[in-house]
Protein backbone atom coordinates (compact mmCIF):
# COMPACT_ATOMS: atom_id res chain seq x y z
CA UNK A 1 0.00 0.00 0.00
CA UNK A 2 1.24 3.43 -0.80
CA UNK A 3 1.18 6.42 1.49
CA UNK A 4 -1.15 9.30 0.64
CA UNK A 5 0.25 12.74 -0.08
CA UNK A 6 -1.34 14.07 3.13
CA UNK A 7 0.22 11.30 5.21
CA UNK A 8 3.55 11.84 3.59
CA UNK A 9 3.51 15.57 4.27
CA UNK A 10 2.50 15.01 7.90
CA UNK A 11 5.25 12.43 8.38
CA UNK A 12 7.86 14.69 6.76
CA UNK A 13 6.75 17.52 9.00
CA UNK A 14 7.28 15.31 12.06
CA UNK A 15 10.75 14.25 10.91
CA UNK A 16 11.68 17.91 10.36
CA UNK A 17 10.18 18.96 13.71
CA UNK A 18 12.20 16.32 15.59
CA UNK A 19 15.44 17.44 13.92
CA UNK A 20 14.80 21.15 14.29
CA UNK A 21 13.87 20.75 17.96
CA UNK A 22 17.17 19.04 18.71
CA UNK A 23 19.15 21.53 16.62
CA UNK A 24 17.60 24.46 18.48
CA UNK A 25 18.29 22.79 21.86
CA UNK A 26 14.57 22.32 22.44
CA UNK A 27 14.86 18.73 23.64
CA UNK A 28 11.54 18.98 25.49
CA UNK A 29 9.82 19.66 22.15
CA UNK A 30 11.69 16.72 20.64
CA UNK A 31 10.24 14.48 23.39
CA UNK A 32 6.77 15.66 22.36
CA UNK A 33 7.32 14.11 18.93
CA UNK A 34 6.63 10.68 20.53
CA UNK A 35 3.46 8.95 21.66
CA UNK A 36 3.25 8.09 25.37
CA UNK A 37 4.21 4.50 24.61
CA UNK A 38 6.50 5.49 21.76
CA UNK A 39 10.04 4.14 21.84
CA UNK A 40 13.40 5.51 20.77
CA UNK A 41 16.70 3.77 20.35
CA UNK A 42 20.11 4.31 18.86
CA UNK A 43 21.77 1.18 17.52
CA UNK A 44 25.29 0.64 16.26
CA UNK A 45 25.37 -0.83 12.75
CA UNK A 46 28.18 -3.07 13.97
CA UNK A 47 25.81 -4.77 16.43
CA UNK A 48 22.85 -4.84 14.05
CA UNK A 49 24.89 -6.64 11.40
CA UNK A 50 26.16 -9.17 13.92
CA UNK A 51 22.68 -9.80 15.27
CA UNK A 52 23.61 -8.42 18.69
CA UNK A 53 20.92 -6.58 20.66
CA UNK A 54 23.00 -3.99 22.54
CA UNK A 55 21.86 -0.39 21.96
CA UNK A 56 23.86 2.81 22.34
CA UNK A 57 20.78 4.21 24.04
CA UNK A 58 17.24 2.95 24.44
CA UNK A 59 13.99 4.37 25.76
CA UNK A 60 11.08 1.98 25.89
CA UNK A 61 8.48 4.72 26.38
CA UNK A 62 8.04 8.47 26.56
CA UNK A 63 8.73 8.49 30.31
CA UNK A 64 12.25 7.27 29.58
CA UNK A 65 12.58 9.81 26.78
CA UNK A 66 11.63 12.61 29.20
CA UNK A 67 14.04 11.13 31.79
CA UNK A 68 16.85 11.42 29.25
CA UNK A 69 16.04 15.07 28.65
CA UNK A 70 15.77 15.76 32.40
CA UNK A 71 19.10 14.11 33.08
CA UNK A 72 20.82 16.03 30.28
CA UNK A 73 19.36 19.25 31.65
CA UNK A 74 19.93 18.68 35.36
CA UNK A 75 22.49 15.98 35.99
CA UNK A 76 24.93 15.29 33.16
CA UNK A 77 27.92 17.38 32.20
CA UNK A 78 28.09 17.52 28.43
CA UNK A 79 30.61 18.88 25.97
CA UNK A 80 29.38 22.34 24.96
CA UNK A 81 27.99 21.90 21.46
CA UNK A 82 25.10 22.52 19.11
CA UNK A 83 23.88 20.03 16.55
CA UNK A 84 22.67 20.36 12.97
CA UNK A 85 20.78 17.55 11.29
CA UNK A 86 20.85 17.02 7.55
CA UNK A 87 18.24 14.47 6.51
CA UNK A 88 18.05 12.78 3.14
CA UNK A 89 14.88 11.99 1.18
CA UNK A 90 12.57 9.66 3.08
CA UNK A 91 11.29 6.47 1.53
CA UNK A 92 7.82 5.76 2.89
CA UNK A 93 5.34 2.94 2.78
CA UNK A 94 2.14 2.09 4.58
CA UNK A 95 2.51 -0.16 7.61
CA UNK A 96 -0.01 -1.95 9.81
CA UNK A 97 -2.85 -0.03 11.52
CA UNK A 98 -2.50 3.02 9.29
CA UNK A 99 1.12 3.62 10.29
CA UNK A 100 3.63 5.20 7.98
CA UNK A 101 6.93 3.33 7.84
CA UNK A 102 9.75 5.64 6.88
CA UNK A 103 13.45 5.30 6.22
CA UNK A 104 15.80 8.25 5.70
CA UNK A 105 19.54 8.74 5.87
CA UNK A 106 20.87 11.46 8.18
CA UNK A 107 24.02 13.29 9.17
CA UNK A 108 24.47 15.22 12.40
CA UNK A 109 27.18 17.84 12.55
CA UNK A 110 28.27 19.13 15.91
CA UNK A 111 29.59 22.65 16.42
CA UNK A 112 31.79 23.85 19.28
CA UNK A 113 31.39 27.23 21.02
CA UNK A 114 34.31 28.38 18.84
CA UNK A 115 32.27 27.72 15.74
CA UNK A 116 34.15 24.65 14.59
CA UNK A 117 31.96 21.91 13.17
CA UNK A 118 32.65 18.23 12.71
CA UNK A 119 30.63 15.26 11.63
CA UNK A 120 29.22 13.75 14.80
CA UNK A 121 26.91 11.05 13.54
CA UNK A 122 25.86 9.41 10.33
CA UNK A 123 23.20 6.80 9.86
CA UNK A 124 19.63 5.97 8.99
CA UNK A 125 16.33 6.65 10.76
CA UNK A 126 13.85 3.82 10.66
CA UNK A 127 10.57 5.28 11.86
CA UNK A 128 7.06 4.10 12.52
CA UNK A 129 4.77 7.10 12.48
CA UNK A 130 1.08 7.33 13.38
CA UNK A 131 -0.93 10.28 12.15
CA UNK A 132 -3.86 11.36 14.29
CA UNK A 133 -6.02 14.43 14.79
CA UNK A 134 -3.25 16.16 16.72
CA UNK A 135 -0.73 15.55 13.95
CA UNK A 136 1.97 12.94 13.44
CA UNK A 137 3.93 11.27 16.26
CA UNK A 138 6.55 8.54 16.44
CA UNK A 139 5.38 5.12 17.53
CA UNK A 140 8.97 4.01 17.20
CA UNK A 141 12.16 5.69 16.06
CA UNK A 142 15.36 3.70 15.58
CA UNK A 143 18.55 5.44 14.54
CA UNK A 144 21.09 2.96 13.21
CA UNK A 145 24.45 4.70 13.16
CA UNK A 146 27.26 3.96 10.72
CA UNK A 147 29.53 6.12 12.82
CA UNK A 148 29.44 3.76 15.77
CA UNK A 149 32.68 4.91 17.34
CA UNK A 150 31.16 7.88 19.15
CA UNK A 151 33.31 11.03 19.16
CA UNK A 152 33.80 12.25 22.76
CA UNK A 153 30.34 11.45 24.10
CA UNK A 154 26.75 10.79 23.12
CA UNK A 155 24.62 13.27 25.03
CA UNK A 156 21.97 14.96 22.88
CA UNK A 157 19.80 12.38 21.11
CA UNK A 158 20.53 12.03 17.40
CA UNK B 1 66.72 7.93 28.02
CA UNK B 2 67.63 11.29 26.57
CA UNK B 3 64.27 11.95 24.94
CA UNK B 4 62.58 12.06 28.32
CA UNK B 5 65.18 14.07 30.20
CA UNK B 6 62.94 17.12 30.40
CA UNK B 7 60.15 15.15 32.06
CA UNK B 8 60.41 15.39 35.80
CA UNK B 9 58.78 13.34 38.53
CA UNK B 10 59.59 15.48 41.56
CA UNK B 11 57.72 13.26 44.03
CA UNK B 12 58.81 9.69 44.77
CA UNK B 13 55.18 8.78 45.56
CA UNK B 14 53.89 10.09 42.17
CA UNK B 15 51.82 12.78 43.88
CA UNK B 16 52.99 15.05 41.07
CA UNK B 17 52.38 13.85 37.50
CA UNK B 18 54.16 15.67 34.66
CA UNK B 19 51.65 16.80 32.03
CA UNK B 20 54.25 16.26 29.31
CA UNK B 21 53.75 12.47 29.46
CA UNK B 22 50.34 12.99 27.86
CA UNK B 23 51.75 14.87 24.89
CA UNK B 24 55.36 13.93 24.17
CA UNK B 25 55.49 11.77 20.99
CA UNK B 26 58.76 10.23 22.20
CA UNK B 27 57.04 9.06 25.38
CA UNK B 28 54.24 7.52 23.32
CA UNK B 29 56.74 5.69 21.12
CA UNK B 30 58.54 4.34 24.16
CA UNK B 31 55.26 3.24 25.76
CA UNK B 32 54.45 1.09 22.75
CA UNK B 33 57.68 -0.86 23.32
CA UNK B 34 58.16 -0.73 27.09
CA UNK B 35 54.52 -1.15 28.08
CA UNK B 36 52.29 -2.60 25.36
CA UNK B 37 55.08 -4.83 23.98
CA UNK B 38 56.73 -5.12 27.37
CA UNK B 39 56.19 -7.53 30.28
CA UNK B 40 52.50 -6.68 30.65
CA UNK B 41 49.39 -8.76 30.00
CA UNK B 42 46.96 -7.02 27.67
CA UNK B 43 43.28 -7.82 27.38
CA UNK B 44 42.47 -9.00 23.85
CA UNK B 45 38.91 -10.31 24.12
CA UNK B 46 36.67 -12.98 25.58
CA UNK B 47 36.65 -16.67 24.66
CA UNK B 48 32.89 -16.35 24.15
CA UNK B 49 33.61 -14.13 21.13
CA UNK B 50 35.30 -17.01 19.32
CA UNK B 51 33.58 -20.18 20.51
CA UNK B 52 34.26 -22.33 17.43
CA UNK B 53 37.36 -23.61 15.68
CA UNK B 54 38.26 -21.17 12.92
CA UNK B 55 36.59 -18.21 14.65
CA UNK B 56 38.68 -15.06 14.75
CA UNK B 57 38.48 -11.47 15.94
CA UNK B 58 40.71 -8.50 15.27
CA UNK B 59 41.74 -6.17 18.04
CA UNK B 60 44.64 -4.01 19.12
CA UNK B 61 47.33 -3.93 21.80
CA UNK B 62 48.24 -0.28 22.11
CA UNK B 63 48.74 0.71 18.47
CA UNK B 64 49.61 -2.79 17.21
CA UNK B 65 46.87 -4.56 15.23
CA UNK B 66 46.21 -8.04 16.63
CA UNK B 67 44.49 -11.10 15.15
CA UNK B 68 43.02 -13.54 17.67
CA UNK B 69 42.24 -16.90 16.13
CA UNK B 70 40.97 -20.26 17.42
CA UNK B 71 42.89 -22.97 15.63
CA UNK B 72 41.89 -26.47 14.55
CA UNK B 73 42.83 -27.94 17.95
CA UNK B 74 40.61 -25.39 19.71
CA UNK B 75 43.54 -23.38 21.07
CA UNK B 76 43.33 -19.58 20.99
CA UNK B 77 46.30 -17.93 19.30
CA UNK B 78 47.15 -14.26 18.93
CA UNK B 79 49.32 -12.78 16.21
CA UNK B 80 50.29 -9.38 14.98
CA UNK B 81 47.65 -8.86 12.30
CA UNK B 82 50.22 -8.47 9.58
CA UNK B 83 51.20 -10.71 6.72
CA UNK B 84 54.69 -12.18 7.15
CA UNK B 85 55.43 -11.37 3.49
CA UNK B 86 55.26 -7.64 2.91
CA UNK B 87 53.38 -6.54 5.98
CA UNK B 88 49.81 -6.05 4.76
CA UNK B 89 47.00 -6.19 7.25
CA UNK B 90 45.99 -9.84 7.12
CA UNK B 91 42.41 -9.74 8.44
CA UNK B 92 40.48 -6.58 7.73
CA UNK B 93 37.16 -7.54 9.30
CA UNK B 94 36.25 -7.30 13.00
CA UNK B 95 35.35 -10.99 13.24
CA UNK B 96 34.64 -14.08 11.20
CA UNK B 97 35.30 -17.78 10.70
CA UNK B 98 37.94 -19.16 8.35
CA UNK B 99 39.95 -22.27 7.54
CA UNK B 100 42.98 -20.20 6.59
CA UNK B 101 44.10 -16.61 6.87
CA UNK B 102 44.85 -15.44 3.33
CA UNK B 103 46.44 -12.08 2.62
CA UNK B 104 44.60 -10.18 -0.13
CA UNK B 105 47.75 -8.49 -1.41
CA UNK B 106 49.73 -11.51 -2.76
CA UNK B 107 47.57 -14.39 -1.58
CA UNK B 108 50.03 -15.82 0.90
CA UNK B 109 48.03 -18.17 3.11
CA UNK B 110 48.57 -19.03 6.76
CA UNK B 111 47.25 -21.85 8.91
CA UNK B 112 45.11 -20.90 11.89
CA UNK B 113 48.11 -21.62 14.11
CA UNK B 114 50.22 -19.07 12.20
CA UNK B 115 52.31 -21.36 9.96
CA UNK B 116 52.83 -20.32 6.34
CA UNK B 117 50.83 -22.71 4.20
CA UNK B 118 51.20 -21.55 0.65
CA UNK B 119 52.65 -18.98 -1.73
CA UNK B 120 51.14 -18.70 -5.25
CA UNK B 121 53.41 -19.71 -8.14
CA UNK B 122 56.20 -20.97 -5.85
CA UNK B 123 58.17 -22.26 -8.87
CA UNK B 124 57.33 -19.30 -11.06
CA UNK B 125 56.23 -19.89 -14.65
CA UNK B 126 58.14 -22.34 -16.86
CA UNK B 127 60.88 -22.50 -14.30
CA UNK B 128 61.42 -18.77 -14.26
CA UNK B 129 60.55 -16.54 -11.30
CA UNK B 130 58.97 -17.73 -8.06
CA UNK B 131 60.72 -18.47 -4.81
CA UNK B 132 64.44 -19.10 -4.55
CA UNK B 133 65.53 -22.67 -3.87
CA UNK B 134 66.62 -21.96 -0.33
CA UNK B 135 63.28 -20.39 0.60
CA UNK B 136 62.40 -22.02 3.92
CA UNK B 137 58.63 -22.08 4.21
CA UNK B 138 58.77 -23.70 7.65
CA UNK B 139 60.75 -20.80 9.06
CA UNK B 140 58.03 -18.31 8.19
CA UNK B 141 55.16 -17.79 10.59
CA UNK B 142 52.95 -14.98 11.74
CA UNK B 143 54.43 -13.09 14.68
CA UNK B 144 52.82 -14.90 17.60
CA UNK B 145 52.11 -13.56 21.07
CA UNK B 146 51.66 -15.62 24.21
CA UNK B 147 47.97 -16.00 25.09
CA UNK B 148 46.46 -17.07 28.40
CA UNK B 149 42.84 -17.30 29.40
CA UNK B 150 41.62 -16.60 32.91
CA UNK B 151 37.97 -17.66 33.33
CA UNK B 152 37.44 -17.12 29.61
CA UNK B 153 39.04 -13.68 29.63
CA UNK B 154 41.88 -13.60 27.10
CA UNK B 155 45.13 -11.77 27.76
CA UNK B 156 48.23 -11.69 25.58
CA UNK B 157 51.79 -10.59 26.05
CA UNK B 158 54.70 -9.88 23.73
CA UNK B 159 57.16 -10.71 26.50
CA UNK B 160 56.34 -13.90 28.37
CA UNK B 161 59.59 -13.94 30.32
CA UNK B 162 57.97 -12.00 33.16
CA UNK B 163 55.21 -12.88 35.57
CA UNK B 164 52.59 -15.54 34.82
CA UNK B 165 49.14 -14.14 34.09
CA UNK B 166 47.82 -15.15 37.53
CA UNK B 167 50.78 -13.54 39.30
CA UNK B 168 50.42 -10.45 37.15
CA UNK B 169 46.71 -10.05 37.86
CA UNK B 170 47.14 -10.83 41.54
CA UNK B 171 44.61 -12.18 44.02
CA UNK B 172 42.30 -9.17 44.05
CA UNK B 173 41.78 -8.97 40.28
CA UNK B 174 41.55 -12.77 39.96
CA UNK B 175 38.89 -12.62 42.67
CA UNK B 176 36.87 -10.09 40.67
CA UNK B 177 37.17 -12.13 37.48
CA UNK B 178 36.16 -15.27 39.42
CA UNK B 179 33.09 -13.36 40.56
CA UNK B 180 32.08 -11.80 37.22
CA UNK B 181 32.85 -14.86 35.11
CA UNK B 182 31.52 -17.50 37.49
CA UNK B 183 28.91 -18.56 34.93
CA UNK B 184 29.21 -19.01 31.13
CA UNK B 185 28.64 -15.69 29.38
CA UNK B 186 26.99 -14.56 26.19
CA UNK B 187 27.99 -11.44 24.28
CA UNK B 188 25.29 -8.74 24.06
CA UNK B 189 27.17 -6.32 21.85
CA UNK B 190 29.77 -3.61 21.50
CA UNK B 191 30.11 0.12 21.94
CA UNK B 192 32.98 2.32 20.89
CA UNK B 193 34.03 5.78 21.94
CA UNK B 194 36.75 7.92 20.33
CA UNK B 195 38.46 10.39 22.56
CA UNK B 196 40.85 13.12 21.51
CA UNK B 197 43.12 12.49 24.43
CA UNK B 198 46.06 10.44 25.61
CA UNK B 199 45.32 6.85 26.64
CA UNK B 200 46.71 7.32 30.15
CA UNK B 201 44.11 9.97 30.91
CA UNK B 202 41.49 7.24 30.74
CA UNK B 203 43.55 5.01 33.03
CA UNK B 204 43.73 7.94 35.45
CA UNK B 205 39.98 8.33 35.22
CA UNK B 206 39.14 4.75 36.18
CA UNK B 207 41.60 4.85 39.09
CA UNK B 208 39.96 7.89 40.58
CA UNK B 209 36.94 6.95 42.72
CA UNK B 210 36.80 10.57 43.84
CA UNK B 211 35.46 11.79 40.48
CA UNK B 212 32.62 9.25 40.42
CA UNK B 213 30.34 11.21 42.69
CA UNK B 214 31.54 14.64 41.50
CA UNK B 215 31.74 14.55 37.71
CA UNK B 216 29.02 12.01 37.14
CA UNK B 217 26.08 13.98 38.48
CA UNK B 218 23.53 11.37 37.49
CA UNK B 219 24.96 9.17 40.23
CA UNK B 220 24.63 11.85 42.82
CA UNK B 221 21.31 13.24 41.65
CA UNK B 222 19.53 9.92 41.60
CA UNK B 223 21.40 8.30 44.50
CA UNK B 224 23.10 5.45 42.67
CA UNK B 225 26.55 6.38 43.91
CA UNK B 226 27.65 9.05 46.30
CA UNK B 227 31.03 9.58 47.84
CA UNK B 228 29.50 8.99 51.28
CA UNK B 229 28.45 5.45 50.36
CA UNK B 230 30.25 2.36 51.57
CA UNK B 231 33.05 1.71 49.13
CA UNK B 232 36.73 1.97 48.51
CA UNK B 233 39.65 0.95 46.36
CA UNK B 234 41.77 -2.20 46.48
CA UNK B 235 45.02 -2.64 44.60
CA UNK B 236 47.50 -5.37 43.81
CA UNK B 237 50.81 -5.28 45.72
CA UNK B 238 52.42 -3.20 42.95
CA UNK B 239 49.54 -0.72 42.86
CA UNK B 240 49.21 -1.03 39.08
CA UNK B 241 45.70 -2.48 39.06
CA UNK B 242 42.75 -1.11 40.96
CA UNK B 243 39.32 -2.17 42.06
CA UNK B 244 36.86 0.54 42.97
CA UNK B 245 33.70 -0.82 44.59
CA UNK B 246 30.68 0.49 46.40
CA UNK B 247 27.23 -0.39 47.67
CA UNK B 248 23.93 1.14 46.70
CA UNK B 249 21.71 2.68 49.33
CA UNK B 250 24.45 2.83 51.90
CA UNK B 251 25.02 6.54 52.09
CA UNK B 252 25.15 8.71 55.10
CA UNK B 253 22.84 11.65 54.35
CA UNK B 254 24.49 14.02 56.82
CA UNK B 255 27.94 13.26 55.42
CA UNK B 256 26.66 13.79 51.88
CA UNK B 257 25.13 17.15 52.74
CA UNK B 258 28.34 18.25 54.44
CA UNK B 259 30.70 16.95 51.75
CA UNK B 260 28.82 18.37 48.78
CA UNK B 261 28.24 21.73 50.49
CA UNK B 262 30.58 23.85 48.35
CA UNK B 263 30.00 22.10 45.05
CA UNK B 264 27.82 23.39 42.25
CA UNK B 265 24.71 21.58 41.18
CA UNK B 266 26.21 18.21 42.00
CA UNK B 267 23.96 17.02 44.73
CA UNK B 268 20.38 18.02 44.08
CA UNK B 269 17.88 16.22 46.20
CA UNK B 270 14.45 15.50 44.91
CA UNK B 271 14.98 14.61 41.26
CA UNK B 272 13.24 11.43 40.32
CA UNK B 273 13.07 9.49 37.12
CA UNK B 274 9.61 8.79 35.74
CA UNK B 275 10.66 5.26 34.92
CA UNK B 276 12.94 3.88 37.63
CA UNK B 277 13.36 0.35 36.24
CA UNK B 278 16.79 1.14 34.88
CA UNK B 279 18.09 1.75 38.40
CA UNK B 280 16.91 -1.48 39.99
CA UNK B 281 19.59 -3.98 40.94
CA UNK B 282 18.77 -7.67 40.83
CA UNK B 283 21.11 -9.36 43.23
CA UNK B 284 23.09 -11.97 41.34
CA UNK B 285 26.35 -12.14 43.27
CA UNK B 286 26.88 -13.56 46.75
CA UNK B 287 27.68 -10.11 48.16
CA UNK B 288 26.13 -6.66 48.43
CA UNK B 289 28.48 -4.91 46.02
CA UNK B 290 26.62 -3.08 43.24
CA UNK B 291 29.47 -1.28 41.50
CA UNK B 292 32.87 -2.65 40.58
CA UNK B 293 35.33 -0.97 38.28
CA UNK B 294 38.37 -3.26 38.11
CA UNK B 295 41.19 -1.72 36.09
CA UNK B 296 44.04 -3.88 34.87
CA UNK B 297 47.29 -2.29 33.73
CA UNK B 298 47.65 -1.19 30.97
CA UNK B 299 44.58 -1.58 28.76
CA UNK B 300 41.49 -3.02 30.41
CA UNK B 301 38.60 -2.45 32.75
CA UNK B 302 36.04 -4.94 34.03
CA UNK B 303 32.76 -3.41 35.05
CA UNK B 304 29.71 -4.29 37.08
CA UNK B 305 27.21 -1.47 37.47
CA UNK B 306 24.21 -3.16 39.04
CA UNK B 307 23.39 -5.78 36.36
CA UNK B 308 25.27 -4.10 33.55
CA UNK B 309 28.41 -6.12 32.92
CA UNK B 310 31.14 -5.31 30.44
CA UNK B 311 34.79 -5.11 29.62
CA UNK B 312 36.42 -1.94 28.36
CA UNK B 313 39.58 -2.01 26.29
CA UNK B 314 41.83 0.98 25.67
CA UNK B 315 43.23 1.14 22.12
CA UNK B 316 45.75 3.81 21.23
CA UNK B 317 45.71 5.79 17.98
CA UNK B 318 48.64 8.12 18.54
CA UNK B 319 49.63 10.30 21.47
CA UNK B 320 46.44 12.39 21.08
CA UNK B 321 43.76 9.81 20.39
CA UNK B 322 42.31 6.62 21.82
CA UNK B 323 39.34 4.38 21.33
CA UNK B 324 37.50 2.80 24.20
CA UNK B 325 36.00 -0.53 23.11
CA UNK B 326 33.17 -1.80 25.31
CA UNK B 327 32.05 -5.45 25.22
CA UNK B 328 28.79 -6.09 27.08
CA UNK B 329 27.76 -9.51 28.22
CA UNK B 330 25.19 -11.44 30.21
CA UNK B 331 25.04 -15.08 31.20
CA UNK B 332 23.94 -17.92 28.95
CA UNK B 333 21.26 -18.90 31.47
CA UNK B 334 19.72 -15.40 31.60
CA UNK B 335 16.01 -15.34 30.90
CA UNK B 336 14.84 -13.19 28.00
CA UNK B 337 13.48 -10.75 30.56
CA UNK B 338 16.86 -10.57 32.36
CA UNK B 339 18.60 -9.88 29.05
CA UNK B 340 16.12 -7.07 28.45
CA UNK B 341 16.93 -5.68 31.91
CA UNK B 342 20.66 -5.75 31.16
CA UNK B 343 20.09 -3.96 27.84
CA UNK B 344 18.02 -1.30 29.57
CA UNK B 345 20.73 -0.92 32.18
CA UNK B 346 23.35 -0.53 29.46
CA UNK B 347 21.94 3.02 29.31
CA UNK B 348 23.97 3.69 32.44
CA UNK B 349 27.35 3.30 30.80
CA UNK B 350 29.10 3.47 27.45
CA UNK B 351 29.72 6.60 25.37
CA UNK B 352 26.16 7.81 25.99
CA UNK B 353 25.73 6.29 29.44
CA UNK B 354 24.09 8.31 32.18
CA UNK B 355 27.01 7.73 34.53
CA UNK B 356 29.89 7.46 32.12
CA UNK B 357 29.32 9.84 29.21
CA UNK B 358 31.28 12.59 30.97
CA UNK B 359 34.52 10.62 30.99
CA UNK B 360 35.10 11.35 27.30
CA UNK B 361 34.83 15.04 28.03
CA UNK B 362 37.05 14.73 31.14
CA UNK B 363 39.82 13.10 29.11
CA UNK B 364 39.58 15.73 26.38
CA UNK B 365 39.51 18.82 28.60
CA UNK B 366 42.65 17.70 30.45
CA UNK B 367 44.34 16.84 27.17
CA UNK B 368 43.44 20.20 25.62
CA UNK B 369 44.41 22.37 28.53
CA UNK B 370 47.77 20.72 29.22
CA UNK B 371 49.07 20.53 25.64
CA UNK B 372 51.64 23.28 26.07
CA UNK B 373 52.79 22.40 29.60
CA UNK B 374 56.36 21.19 29.55
CA UNK B 375 57.21 21.57 33.23
CA UNK B 376 53.88 21.72 35.09
CA UNK B 377 52.42 18.85 37.08
CA UNK B 378 49.06 17.46 38.13
CA UNK B 379 48.47 17.38 41.87
CA UNK B 380 47.50 13.95 43.11
CA UNK B 381 47.13 14.03 46.90
CA UNK B 382 43.50 13.15 47.66
CA UNK B 383 43.48 10.14 49.95
CA UNK B 384 46.96 11.03 51.18
CA UNK B 385 50.58 11.03 50.05
CA UNK B 386 53.33 8.50 50.69
CA UNK B 387 52.75 4.75 50.63
CA UNK B 388 50.27 3.46 48.07
CA UNK B 389 47.78 1.40 50.04
CA UNK B 390 44.17 0.22 49.80
CA UNK B 391 41.61 2.93 50.40
CA UNK B 392 38.68 2.37 52.77
CA UNK B 393 36.47 5.02 51.19
CA UNK B 394 35.79 6.71 47.86
CA UNK B 395 37.34 10.13 48.50
CA UNK B 396 40.67 9.09 47.07
CA UNK B 397 42.86 9.19 44.00
CA UNK B 398 45.65 7.06 45.46
CA UNK B 399 45.21 4.36 42.77
CA UNK B 400 46.31 6.93 40.15
CA UNK B 401 49.63 7.09 42.00
CA UNK B 402 49.71 3.30 41.96
CA UNK B 403 49.39 3.29 38.18
CA UNK B 404 52.30 5.72 37.79
CA UNK B 405 54.47 3.89 40.30
CA UNK B 406 54.50 0.88 37.99
CA UNK B 407 54.43 2.96 34.82
CA UNK B 408 57.58 4.88 35.77
CA UNK B 409 59.35 1.60 36.60
CA UNK B 410 58.57 0.15 33.16
CA UNK B 411 59.46 3.39 31.40
CA UNK B 412 62.69 3.89 33.32
CA UNK B 413 61.72 7.30 34.69
CA UNK B 414 63.62 8.29 37.81
CA UNK B 415 61.47 9.80 40.55
CA UNK B 416 61.97 11.99 43.60
CA UNK B 417 63.99 15.11 44.43
CA UNK B 418 67.38 13.43 44.12
CA UNK B 419 66.59 12.09 40.67
CA UNK B 420 65.58 15.57 39.58
CA UNK B 421 68.82 17.06 40.91
CA UNK B 422 70.78 14.44 38.99
CA UNK B 423 68.89 15.43 35.83
CA UNK B 424 69.74 19.09 36.41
Amino acid sequence: MSVSMEQRLAALDLIARAANSLDADRMEDWAECFFEDGSYQILSRENVERGLPLPLFMAENKQMIRDRVLSLRKANVTNPHRDRHIIGPAEMRAGADGEVVSEAGFAVYSTTPEGVSRLFSLGVYKDRIQIGDAGARFVERTAIVDMFSIPTMLSTPV
Amino acid sequence: MTTNAAIQWPAEDCSRIPFAIYHDPAVYEREQEAIFRGPTWNYIGLEAELPNKGDFITTRIGATPILVSRDKTGAVKAFINRCAHRGAELRREPCGNAQLHVCVYHQWSFELDGRLRGVPFPSGVNGVGGLPRDFDKKAIRLHELTVRSYKGVLFATFDATGESLEDYLGEAICGELDRMFARPIKILGYQRQRMNGNWKLYNDNVRDPNHGGLLHMFHATFGLYRLSQIGGARMDPKGRHNITYNQLDSDDVAASDEGYKDTQKVYSKGYKLEDMRMLSNRTEFPDAVTLVIASVFPNSVFQQIANSLCTRQIRTYGVDEMELYWTYFGYTDDSEEMTRHRLLQSNLCGPGGYISMEDGEAVEIVHRATARETDAHAICEIGGKGPIVDQPNLVSEVPVRGFYGYYTDLMGFAKGPQAQEALA
